[in-house]
């Protein structure tokens, strides 16, 4: 049971792309990680690969169009954290000596699939009487608003911030400088989230290479160690629970902090499941990375922004790089792996030593929510 | 969502076990109760999810009245829903929260901690179903001053 580091990553520039498939995708992620990890593709020798909508033996077809296939290969979905439980699985895998080598592969083809919002399964309640996803989001919204005093401003806010965030990055295709007055003036798709509170669709593929302690001091390079990982389903809600603060990240989060031996003070920054801006709020607070209530201070400080004490998505998020559901747990493995490096560009946080991504996805009628996701590494 | 005034006795309940209507289309939502643990369901459950026992389960009619916790207006929704249309959770003095569309109240006049009482409705497009079915729903209690 030794140390589990990431060798390399890659991911494709996340975009609408409705003329590719993931597995042209899958193939742009594998080579960059494989090139950044510095390996000979057939080394690797167990695959997961993350994703929701891609249809039986997704991770297969990639690594057939990869052109390196027979080996054992896991596909798993867990709605918007698919990605991150294949980093997950492969942690594990190589922690607990089952292989040295492992790739966590991410893919999500969401162009053409779907028309008008996206909602659970229509065989669940909620859904089947209107709840889509950003209702399920849009109902906290308020809930914070009423409680915290937020305001749509500071709530358009965040959109601002991730979306400038991804205009420095070049595997985002939505980057854009656009102000407070642009989100609010854009159409409301959901009191009280207007069009740019919402990730905009997109297509992507994210590749990690996660390698045992052994494998990363022969190979060399700039591994970075994954030091926590936490998985939580939602737990059944009955009574009146707290619907301005996101109890399952805490637990996810409890969980990773107690393996890697840390706690929220000692995050420099953190990649968190923005699917909404209202979800950054939620969740920065709900990884006890500030107080409940404390964003609101947070966002007109700034504390957020990359130059911030607290940097929060400097990849731009789901906000800023879109949402290929299975892609994004493994392209916030990327981000991370770029900042911890010092391999950031304009996007370089000063002296990030330790890294938290985060991911939340699904919706199950009584429950809090379908899974949720932390994993933290920690730089050289 | 496409809905009908009236709830019509002939229209079929878009899920089984759920409510009751009566004739003069009034009901009540079925919830049941654990005595043990304290906890009402809805849907009702005929196993308690803390206890996991059965022994101390008892069927419960839901009042009709509760307060808005939250809501939200949709304006895009999955095909087969018109929109705009709003959601919302309320909470009834049983101790349970209820997720449910809310009717003949505006975008506007929607406000957290308005008082709400049940009604029943024709709906097109829940679960998907594209004929009418019956769905429960909240709309503001109207208080004459």
């Amino acid at each position: 049971m030794g140390k589990v580091f990431v060798l390399g990553v890659g991911m494709s520039k996340f975009a609408k792309r409705p003329e590719v498939t993931i597995e042209t995708m899958g193939v742009e992620a594998i080579r960059e990680a494989v090139d950044d990890a510095q390996i000979d593709p057939k080394q690797i020798q167990a695959v997961y690969c993350g994703h929701t909508w891609q249809g039986m033996s997704a991770g297969q077809r990639v690594m057939a169009a990869f052109g390196f296939s027979g080996i054992p290969v896991t596909n798993l979905e867990n709605a918007c954290a698919s990605g991150s439980c294949a980093i997950r699985e492969a942690f594990f895998s190589v922690k607990s000596d089952r292989y040295d080598i492992c790739l966590a592969l991410g893919v999500e083809k969401l162009t053409g699939k779907f028309s008008g919002a996206i909602t659970p399964a229509v065989e669940d309640l909620e859904a089947s009487l209107g709840l889509t996803f950003p209702s399920l989001y849009a109902l906290r919204a308020h809930r914070y608003m009423e409680t915290y005093g937020l305001t749509s401003k500071q709530l358009a806010k965040i959109a601002v911030t991730n979306r400038k965030n991804a205009y420095y990055n070049n595997k985002s295709s939505f980057g854009q400088l656009i102000n407070i007055e642009d989100v609010l003036n854009s159409r409301m798709v959901c009191s009280p989230l207007h069009l740019y509170d919402c990730n905009p669709t997109s297509d992507g593929a994210a590749a990690a290479i996660v390698v045992s302690e052994k494998i990363a001091k022969r190979i060399g390079g700039k591994p970075l160690e994954i030091v926590g990982s936490g998985l939580t389903s939602g737990k059944f809600e009955p009574g009146f629970i707290d619907m301005t603060f996101e109890d399952m990240t805490w637990r996810a989060a409890e969980e990773a902090y107690k393996m890697a031996g840390l706690g929220p003070n000692e995050i420099d920054f953190a990649e968190v499941h923005d699917c909404f801006t209202i979800a950054e709020i939620l969740r920065t607070e709900g990884l006890g990375l500030c107080k409940r209530g404390e964003m609101v201070r947070w966002i007109e400080e700034g504390v957020n922004e990359i130059t911030g004490k607290k940097p929060i998505n400097p990849s731009g998020g789901l906000l800023g790089k879109g949402h290929p559901l299975g892609a994004t747990g493994v392209a916030q493995i990327y981000e991370l792996v770029r900042q911890l490096r010092g391999e950031a560009g304009q996007r370089q946080i000063k002296g990030a030593k330790v890294g938290l991504a985060h991911t939340r996805g699904g919706s199950v009628t009584g429950t809090e929510g379908g899974a949720c996701v932390v994993t933290i590494l920690k730089g050289p | 969502m496409s809905f009908s005034k009236d709830a019509s006795k002939n229209v079929k309940p878009f899920r089984e076990g759920l409510f009751h209507v009566d004739e003069d289309k009034t009901g009540y939502l079925i919830g049941s109760r654990c005595n043990r643990c304290n906890l009402v369901f809805f849907p009702s459950r005929d196993i308690c999810n803390n206890c996991f026992r059965d022994d101390q389960i008892k069927v419960l009619t839901l009042s009709k009245t509760g307060i808005l916790h939250t809501f939200t207006t949709v304006y895009q929704s999955r095909p087969g829903l018109k929109v705009p249309y709003s959601i919302g959770f309320i909470d009834l003095k049983d101790g349970v929260r209820i997720f449910a569309p809310l009717f003949d109240v505006t975008a506007e006049e929607l406000k957290i901690g308005m008082e709400m009482e049940l009604m029943f409705r024709n709906m097109i497009g829940a679960s998907d179903q594209q004929e009418e079915t019956l769905v429960y729903g909240f709309k503001p209690v109207k208080r004459d001053f």
